[in-house]
């Protein structure tokens, strides 16, 4: 119950005064060791993402993008440096903290929606609050309120194999909002989606931003997103390329923006 | 530095659980019936052997306890007629009823004379005996050689005895690989004992040979099992003469079975007799030579065959007496004609009805009966010879065309002795296979043949069922591999079916780890799925193998099978069996829930 209350936005974005700092990385390096060749998949990543904040990251594939969701998201630990989630060490949790972090703190979105199959949208909103212990009754409430957001409340006893491509993402969006995270990590939500549908899914992704204040860092190639985006982070090899504020980006989307970052 | 407020995170219910099991499972069905059918094969092969053994152990319980009194009868007709060896008299005293006290300790202290010290320590000989014998029993014939040459039973232990032999023995037994469960001391003991004790064991035999001997001149040519089959009084009278002890309560047990036996021996000495045989082999259909008393049983087994028999019996007599006095009458007629003057015979040949006999000795004669006597064979072959004709078509007219001359009568009267000499033995042949009617009642024959068939079928049933008994629940070392193999592959089946469902659905796991899961719910996720398949693959197991089983038995021995179903053992072996199921899929399921526990949530975000 009392969770719902502490993700609740607590401050609202107001002009000037800087937000509070959610996610925190200190020099990020990450080594991955295969046999004899060690590959560098994040060599010093040193960011601040702000609470509310609507992040997008951008780089070609191999660049490390996918290493940083992992760390960022607590799902793979750094071989140096420190990720700190709202102020808590990463590193420092153990294995039920951590679960206790991915389920309540934070919510994916995977490229490939990922639901599980024999359950219905409704069920598969309601595992992660099954997960926090939620009772059944109240999580289909809930959970009806959440497909509603999402606009399939009408759809809730679909199976994914009857859903379209966007409607299971936007499931995929209703279960990753399920106990009320502070962050969202979507990992090319839009990836495996047409242009139109692809819209959909980051118009609610920033309602959701908006509307609720849920910090979203999102993975992508597609520009449109970055005019939905408080910031862009390009990462390339690595290490960060380029961050840059939505504002500075657009002027450059008009002239040499799409080339430049392919 | 901050600390994350976690409150512990929840572990779902079991119920919960189940629940996404049972999903999981409806979705996969056909993976998870794969695993439900292994397990329930494995499962119904445990319980098919569990539930034969035990219905095989309870029908082989039924046929002793059925049988036990014949075995008793056999046993003291084996008493009363045989005297007994060394060996018989070591494995008595081994027995559970050979203690101070008991008949059997009497009997032997009276036959031998000897103390209950001196009966003591051959009853301790009669255990190391029976132990070292049974060891050599368990021996291959080659190895048995080589340790005791060709001595069979106590000559084993004779062997023993001699000088240095002890020595031999100990290091052949180590040449052949065997291991004794005793060392040389023991054996050195035993054979001290052995040769100590010698003349104990003949005192006792020789008593034994001897109350054996008085009995049988008592009896005076009745055996023994007419003894136990008849009164009781001269029975326990003769008993108590000689040294035998005879329980009541054991004699109660056998005195039908000897009756039984006895009125057997009467009913099957039916078929002892020549015409009665050719009789029942017609009625069985049997070739005549092949005919076996059980043929007779069978026939005998039914009321109203039995009297058939006895009808038959009756008939059959009355035939042969009307035979026999056919031959005396003829005898005395044949005797007439010797008598008769020739001249007389040759009118009465002639067909003169004025020739009628005067005497008495030739009564009854006239020209026809006359011309019959050609139907002796010796004198219808000399009639054929001097009529010139074939013995086949002699007849009547031949022999009174030569009786009607006086010369050829005399030569006729010439072949009576010849003729009277094979009528004799006619009658000595006929009153040899004179049928007896055996002096049973049907009721009595019907009931005496068939427990007489019953027995003989449980002795079969008996002389087959040690192979099926014995050992932890009547498995012998084979089937328990068997079962123990069965359950390998299942387990291997079971974990292999497993881990290609972790591997197919790494990406699930790895999702419901985003989500918030534990890895212990991963763990009893897998365990539990795996369980509730091995239960469902155990209830299947468990219903066939109980079926198979039941039908084998079934099979094997019948009703008896049926009528001894161990119900609580049966629900038993069920239960075990189904634990069985469940653990081992649970077991098998283990690997493969630690491999998906263990995977790492970022799979999650791979992409094909």
């Amino acid at each position: 119950m009392s969770s719902v209350q502490i993700t609740q936005p607590t401050q609202q974005q107001t002009g000037e005064q800087p937000r509070p700092v959610i996610i925190r990385t200190i020099n990020l390096k990450k080594a991955y060791v295969m046999g004899e060749v060690i590959t560098q998949a994040l060599r010093g990543i040193t960011v601040e993402i702000r609470r509310g904040e609507f992040l997008s990251v951008m780089g070609p594939s191999g660049s490390g993008k996918s290493t940083f969701f992992n760390m960022v998201g607590g799902l793979d630990s750094p071989t140096e440096g420190r990720v700190f989630i709202d102020e808590v060490d990463v590193a420092q949790l153990n294995a039920i903290e951590l679960a206790f972090l991915r389920c309540r703190k934070i919510g994916y979105i995977f490229q490939t929606y990922n639901l599980v199959q024999y359950m219905t949208a409704l069920e598969n909103v309601t595992v992660p609050m099954a997960f926090a212990g939620v009772e059944s009754d109240e999580a289909r409430d809930r959970g009806m309120g959440l497909l509603d957001l999402v606009g399939l409340a009408e759809r809730w006893f679909h199976k994914p194999i009857e859903m379209s491509g966007g409607q299971q993402q936007r499931v995929a969006i209703a279960r990753s909002m399920a106990n009320n995270p502070q962050i969202l990590l979507c990992d090319e939500p839009t990836g495996n989606l047409d242009l139109k549908t692809g819209a959909e899914i980051h118009a609610l992704l920033k309602r959701l931003n908006v509307e609720r204040g849920v910090t979203i860092i999102c993975a992508t190639h597609d520009h449109r997103l970055i005019a939905m985006s408080d910031r862009i982070m390009w990462i390339r090899d690595g290490t960060i390329e380029r961050l840059a504020e939505r504002s500075e980006v657009n002027v450059q989307t008009g002239a040499i923006g799409g080339e430049e970052n392919e | 530095m901050k600390k994350i407020e976690v409150r512990d995170q929840v572990r779902l219910p079991l119920r919960r659980c189940v629940q996404l099991c049972v999903r999981g499972i409806r979705y996969r069905l056909f993976r998870s019936s794969v695993t439900v059918v292994i397990v329930s094969l494995a499962v119904s092969f445990l319980m098919m052997m569990l539930s034969t053994s035990t219905v095989d152990r309870e029908v082989a319980r039924d046929v002793r306890a059925r049988t036990s009194p014949l075995r008793l009868l056999e046993a003291w007709v084996d008493k009363l007629s045989t005297p007994m060896t060394g060996e018989a008299l070591a494995d008595r005293l081994a027995g559970g009823d050979a203690r101070p006290g008991t008949a059997t300790w009497r009997e032997l202290r009276t036959w031998g004379g000897v103390s209950d010290e001196e009966l003591m320590r051959l009853k301790r000989l009669a255990e190391r005996q029976v132990e070292f014998l049974s060891f050599l029993a368990e021996l291959n014939p080659a190895e048995r050689s080589t340790l005791v040459g060709s001595a069979e039973g106590a000559d084993a232990l004779e062997l023993l005895t001699r000088a240095n032999q002890l020595e031999a023995f100990v290091a052949k037994v180590m040449n052949v690989g065997t291991v004794f469960g005793r060392g040389r001391a023991w054996l050195a003991e035993t054979a001290r004992m052995f040769a100590e004790t010698r003349p104990l064991r003949r005192a006792i035999c020789a008593g034994h040979a001897r109350a054996v001997e008085a009995l049988a001149g008592d009896l005076k040519g009745r055996t023994a099992l007419e003894l136990l089959g008849g009164p009781s009084e001269e029975l326990f009278a003769l008993l108590g003469r000689h040294g035998f002890e005879l329980s009541r309560a054991d004699y109660e047990r056998l005195k039908g079975e000897a009756r039984l036996a006895l009125d057997e021996r009467t009913l099957a000495a039916v078929l002892d007799n020549k015409i009665m045989r050719g009789v029942v082999a017609a009625r069985v259909h049997v070739d005549f030579g092949d005919l076996a008393v059980g043929h007779l049983f069978e026939l005998a087994s039914g009321e109203k065959r039995a009297r058939w028999l006895l009808e038959q019996a009756a008939e059959k007599r009355k035939d042969s007496q009307a035979e026999i006095a056919r031959c005396r009458l003829d005898l005395a007629r044949l005797d007439g004609l010797a008598a008769m003057p020739p001249e007389r015979i040759a009118s009465l040949a002639r067909g003169g009805s004025a020739t009628a006999p005067a005497g008495p000795s030739g009564a009854g004669w006239t020209p026809a009966a006359l011309g019959e006597l050609v139907r002796y064979r010796r004198i219808g072959r000399q009639v054929a010879s001097r009529a010139d004709v074939t013995a086949a078509r002699v007849g009547p007219e031949h022999l009174l065309a030569i009786a009607a001359d006086p010369e050829g009568a005399r030569w006729l009267q010439k072949l009576i002795p010849a003729a009277r000499e094979g009528i004799q033995g006619r009658i000595l042949e006929v009153r040899d296979a004179l049928p007896e009617v055996p002096p049973l009642s049907a009721e009595r024959i019907a009931e005496v043949a068939s427990h007489k068939l019953r027995m003989s079928r449980l002795s079969e049933l008996e002389a087959a069922l040690p192979e099926t008994t014995g050992g932890w629940m009547g498995f012998t070392g084979r089937t328990g591999w068997l079962i123990v193999i069965s359950f390998l592959v299942c387990v291997v089946g079971v974990a292999n079916a497993m881990l290609m469902s972790v591997t197919e659905r790494f990406r699930e796991i790895a999702t419901m780890k985003c989500l918030g899961a534990m890895d212990s719910f991963i763990m009893i996720n897998f365990v539990l799925e795996s369980s509730l398949l091995g239960l469902a693959g155990g209830i299947v197991g468990v219903v066939w193998g109980v079926l198979l089983g039941v039908l084998r038995s079934l099979w094997g021995f019948g009703g008896l099978a049926l009528t001894n179903l161990p119900g609580a053992l049966l629900a038993g072996s069920a239960g075990i069996c189904l634990a069985a199921g469940v653990v081992l899929a649970a077991m098998a399921a283990v690997y493969p829930a630690w491999v998906a526990a263990r995977l790492a949530p970022m799979e999650a975000m791979r992409i094909e």
